[in-house]
């Protein structure tokens, strides 16, 4: 419904032909199928914590793994989708560099890349099916291939689809991705110089960086292929899931160059897919399905009101209401992206009428989004317990509280004084029997987030039930209390989420098999010991990492980092001499990344706040500059001293 | 750690300077493991045994911790020929090569002394022999001890205290069966929730074995104090190699794998025992009562199961019960 005007914009202004109406119905088609498929696992992961607690019923053994048959498929079939609408997380700050008809060049190139990727999905996805259709899932006795199947068939579309933008990008006038954010682009054009200079630095460190820990020896090996490769996918613009999935194949394939046993080209595909085998692996659907409902069922507008009660007659108050409003709304949808977007539709206009300056007004909710991130619940930090092999997700859950509430709160501080120093208003609290309305109206938003958290960090129900929980309510309240949430807002909800779950999901499946040829070359071991042959102080390599982390972090999204860099600097902080628990690695990680979001040149969060604000990046930064030293400094705080993040899970419990 | 790198590099190094002689073979080896763990330490072992007994020719690079993958999908690898050694249960080894699953049959061993004699016998060889129409080559078993139930406050000292208990279970059918013929509610649910649905009493017990019930691991000793001695799971761990890999090799090569695999047996076992007596000694003091139980009443409940699940396997289930 929602598609039916960028297809005709996107159709020019000729008739549409019979293709263009063919693409638009199939296209309809598989999306139905991915909703449904949503739809499926929502209602029977629901049905699986009711039967736990409905008095006589058995607790079915056949939930997990329909759900599990179904997120496949669904993610597999989103990632085709997505690509349609160029989605997929890519690093094009260096594409947009080069001459517009080199972009050309260069986006057909990368979309002929693409296409391989699905061509490799559809060849060899189809043999690992053929080779697992013999086994059986234990429950309900189903082939493990059918679960597998979504792979070739992902993959037909991810090829189908790049074919399709490859043809569009010489018959339209300019590919899709430039025209679709000029704001972006052109504030780039503006700061070309400083991005080119501060690029290269990047690229410097990391360099030199890697040549200093593995030495050109261990570099001219398959190693050196690896990371090579990835790079240079990722500078000419490659989504970061092929490039990861690409990377490894050439790995893979280049083995014989250098000696070594030839490995088979099916060992990618088998990484991915059991990459994606996993149980836990299902609360990430419902967490980003209960962020979307939130966002369009006037969730955000409640917590707004409420902090405004709480609030608003503090010297800048709509500021105060602004981080408070992203604590509440973090702490229940767990995405900083649909945080911005939420709050700052509301909030950036009304700061603007009250004559707040747009870079503070932009930045002060951009910076307030990262608490998000932290403070549970957040898909984030289930992607990585996943990636740290099962980390308890209550322990990061409860861990994450007083991190994400100092952030808040020092982000308070620099307002205050920004606010006197620049004569911001404060806010009239409204009258009592009003104040009281709000209060109450808020309530069930709140209790949204309560219900996940309280149900994990108790051992009520498991993360995914959880999130199913919360996704539910989350639908509840917005159609049933706030009557807000329209069939088109949810069918948009809908779609938008299955394609952010497929995006992440594609992610996790090709940084699975990234991930296990790291360590197959050793390379996290042979990092850990370049890293210790530097230095041996537990406080300059917690430094070195968020230096790290930090650059790491302005170049790239968050979820890849964390699926990539856990794997290899878990095992080094979590041995001697550093020894941090791997729940304070994750939170020192998370903020980290979270501060990566709100930096150029690749920041998500910092896009949308200024997409909404209508200001360039370099007006944002402004603002930005005051804020960004005080979050680095609650990192570092939180860095050195773990018990901000221990003493939640410990005083419920001894986690682990 | 940097010890043992400066020492694989400093092998590698003499590897190459011998390489000018004779060809040198690299295995690798998996186990989802931690590195000090008893069956991490037995790949270790034979690691040594055969960079000594081969002149420093066949080198094994083990790889801990799980960082190629689960136990199955290294299976998958082995088989693939990617990597080339691994420890795993044989349980999971069950769904590659049926017949070795009888062992994750619930209350099959009596005792430890019933479990060797079983592996070592002709049925253990047997088993290892037929896992060759897998394209896995079985070289040894390993010690795994026994799994056990533990609660928080009903002790079990009879199959009747199980009744309507809420018991954490790793999603696997039979023991989901199992649960349920001893009359318990088993609930499957991530390992690592298990410490604080015991503390709030979502669920009323958990099982596994010594090491992992104490301090040296996930400490449900101190939410869980009553562990019951029933061992109703003995499943063996077997070291495999991969039959791609093994095929490629001399005759003399495969006798000596063989011989380090043989002589990592007792090596792992010894471990084992000494972890799995520390945790039971830290528990007692730390005030977990240790329960002993008629597992004789526990077996015979198990009649409808073995029905059920027995015939799948032929005659193993009646010859293995049938070893004294």
């Amino acid at each position: 419904m929602q598609e039916t005007s960028s297809e005709t914009s996107g159709g020019q202004s000729a008739p549409l032909s019979l293709w263009v109406r063919l693409e638009h119905r199939f296209t309809q088609g598989v999306q139905a199928i991915t909703a449904l498929l949503l739809l499926g696992i929502v209602l029977v992961i629901t049905y699986q914590v009711l039967a736990r607690y409905l008095p006589g019923v058995r607790i079915p053994r056949w939930t997990e793994e329909i759900s599990l048959i179904m997120m496949v498929w669904l993610s597999m079939l989103g990632s085709g989708l997505a690509v349609r609408k160029g989605e997929h997380l890519a690093m094009d700050v260096v594409v947009r560099l080069f001459p517009k008809p080199l972009q050309k060049v260069l986006a057909t190139f990368v979309a002929l890349l693409v296409v391989a990727f699905g061509v490799y999905l559809v060849w060899f996805g189809g043999e690992l099916v053929s080779r697992t259709m013999g086994q059986t899932f234990s429950a309900t006795k189903l082939p493990i291939g059918l679960m597998y199947l979504g792979l070739p068939l992902g993959g037909f579309l991810i090829a189908l689809y790049s074919s399709i933008n490859m043809m569009n990008i010489w018959r339209l006038k300019a590919p899709q991705s430039i025209t679709d954010d000029a704001d972006v682009s052109s504030t780039v054009a503006a700061s070309r110089w400083t991005l080119r200079l501060s690029l290269l630095a990047i690229a410097v460190i990391l360099i030199g960086g890697s040549v200093a820990l593995f030495g050109i020896d261990t570099l001219s090996s398959p190693v050196g292929v690896l990371l090579g490769s990835f790079a240079l996918l990722l500078v000419i613009g490659v989504p970061i899931a092929m490039a990861l999935g690409l990377a490894s194949l050439a790995t893979v394939l280049s083995f014989p160059l250098f000696d070594a046993r030839a490995l088979p080209p099916l060992i990618v595909a088998q990484r991915m897919a059991n990459g994606i085998n996993s149980t836990p692996l299902l609360a990430i659907p419902f967490f980003i399905l209960a962020g979307q409902i939130m966002a369009e069922g006037g969730i955000a507008q409640r917590f707004v009101d409420f902090a405004r009660v709480l609030v608003g007659p503090l010297r800048g108050g709509l500021a105060m209401v602004n981080i408070v409003a992203s604590m509440l709304f973090g702490g229940a949808s767990g995405s900083s992206v649909a945080d911005v977007s939420a709050n700052g539709s509301i909030l950036i206009p009304m700061m603007d009428r009250k004559g707040y300056d747009t870079d503070f007004s932009v930045g002060i909710t951009v910076a307030s989004s990262t608490q998000g991130l932290i403070i549970p619940p957040s898909h984030n930090a289930v992607i990585y317990s996943l990636a740290a092999g099962g980390v308890s997700i209550g322990a990061l859950f409860l861990g994450g509280y007083i991190p994400g509430i100092m952030i808040g709160l020092a982000l308070m501080v620099a307002s205050y004084i920004l606010a006197t120093r620049r004569g911001y208003p404060s806010e009239r609290r409204p009258p009592l029997g009003e104040s009281t309305r709000i209060i109450i109206g808020a309530i069930p938003s709140l209790a949204v987030g309560f219900i996940i958290v309280g149900g994990i960090a108790f051992g009520f129900f498991t993360a995914t039930e959880a999130a199913a929980i919360g996704a539910v309510t989350a639908f509840l309240v917005a159609t049933l209390i706030y009557r807000e949430l329209t069939l088109a807002k949810l069918w948009r909800a809908t779609l938008q989420s299955v394609r952010t779950i497929s995006i992440v999901i594609l992610l996790i499946a090709s940084a699975s098999a990234f991930a296990w040829l790291m360590a197959y070359l050793r390379i996290p071991t042979a990092l850990a010991d370049g890293v210790l042959s530097v230095t041996s102080n537990p406080y300059v390599i917690l430094l070195i990492i968020n230096v790290l982390l930090l650059l790491l972090g302005a170049i790239m999204d968050m979820s890849p980092l964390i699926l990539i860099l856990t794997p290899v600097l878990l095992p080094i902080v979590s041995a001697p001499p550093v020894n941090m628990s791997p729940v304070h690695f994750g939170i020192v990680l998370l903020m980290n990344l979270g501060l990566g979001l709100t930096t150029p040149p690749v920041g998500t969060a910092l896009f949308v706040g200024c997409a909404i604000g209508k200001i360039r990046i370099e007006d944002a930064s402004k603002a930005m500059v005051f804020l960004w030293p005080v979050m680095v400094v609650v990192l570092l705080l939180v860095t050195y001293v773990p018990w901000f993040v221990t003493v939640l899970p410990n005083l419920l419990s001894r986690f682990q | 750690m940097k010890h043992l790198t400066r020492i694989v590099g400093l092998a590698l190094l003499l590897s190459l300077l011998s390489g000018v002689f004779a060809q040198d073979i690299v295995l690798r080896a998996a186990d989802n493991q931690p590195e000090d763990y008893p069956t991490t330490q037995g790949l270790f072992f034979m690691a040594d045994y055969l960079n000594q007994r081969s002149g420093g020719r066949i080198q094994m690079e083990v790889f801990p911790g799980g960082q190629l993958g689960d136990e199955r999908s290294v299976i998958e690898q082995v088989q693939l020929g990617v990597i080339d050694i691994t420890r795993t249960s044989t349980s999971p080894v069950g769904e590659f090569y049926a017949p070795i699953g009888v062992f994750s049959l619930p209350y099959i061993f009596r005792n430890e002394a019933h479990f060797w004699k079983v592996l070592q016998g002709p049925i253990g060889r047997e088993l290892l022999d037929g896992l060759a129409d897998s394209d896995l080559v079985g070289l040894a078993y390993y010690d795994s001890g026994s799994r056990n139930f533990y609660t928080t406050e009903v002790p079990i000292r009879s199959v009747a205290d199980l009744e309507g208990l809420r018991i954490r279970t790793q999603q696997s059918q039979i023991v989901l069966d199992m649960m349920e013929a001893l009359g318990a509610e088993p609930v499957p649910m991530a390992f690592a929730e298990v410490y604080s649905s015991l503390q709030t009493g979502v669920i009323d017990g958990a099982e596994n074995n010594f090491p992992s019930y104490g301090p040296s691991g996930v400490r449900h000793y101190e939410v869980a104090p009553f562990f019951t001695l029933d061992g109703h799971a003995r499943v063996p761990e077997v070291v495999l190699i991969s039959s791609i890999v093994w095929d490629g090799l001399s005759t003399e090569d495969q006798t000596l794998i063989r011989e380090a695999a043989q002589a990592s047996v007792a090596v792992q076992a010894a471990l084992w025992d000494a972890l799995s007596d520390a945790s039971r000694t830290a528990v007692v003091e730390a005030g977990s009562e240790i329960i002993m139980v008629d597992t004789q009443e526990f077996q015979d409940a198990m009649g409808p199961l073995y029905e059920q699940y027995g015939a799948a396997y032929g005659d193993l289930l009646e010859r293995i019960l049938a070893v004294e």
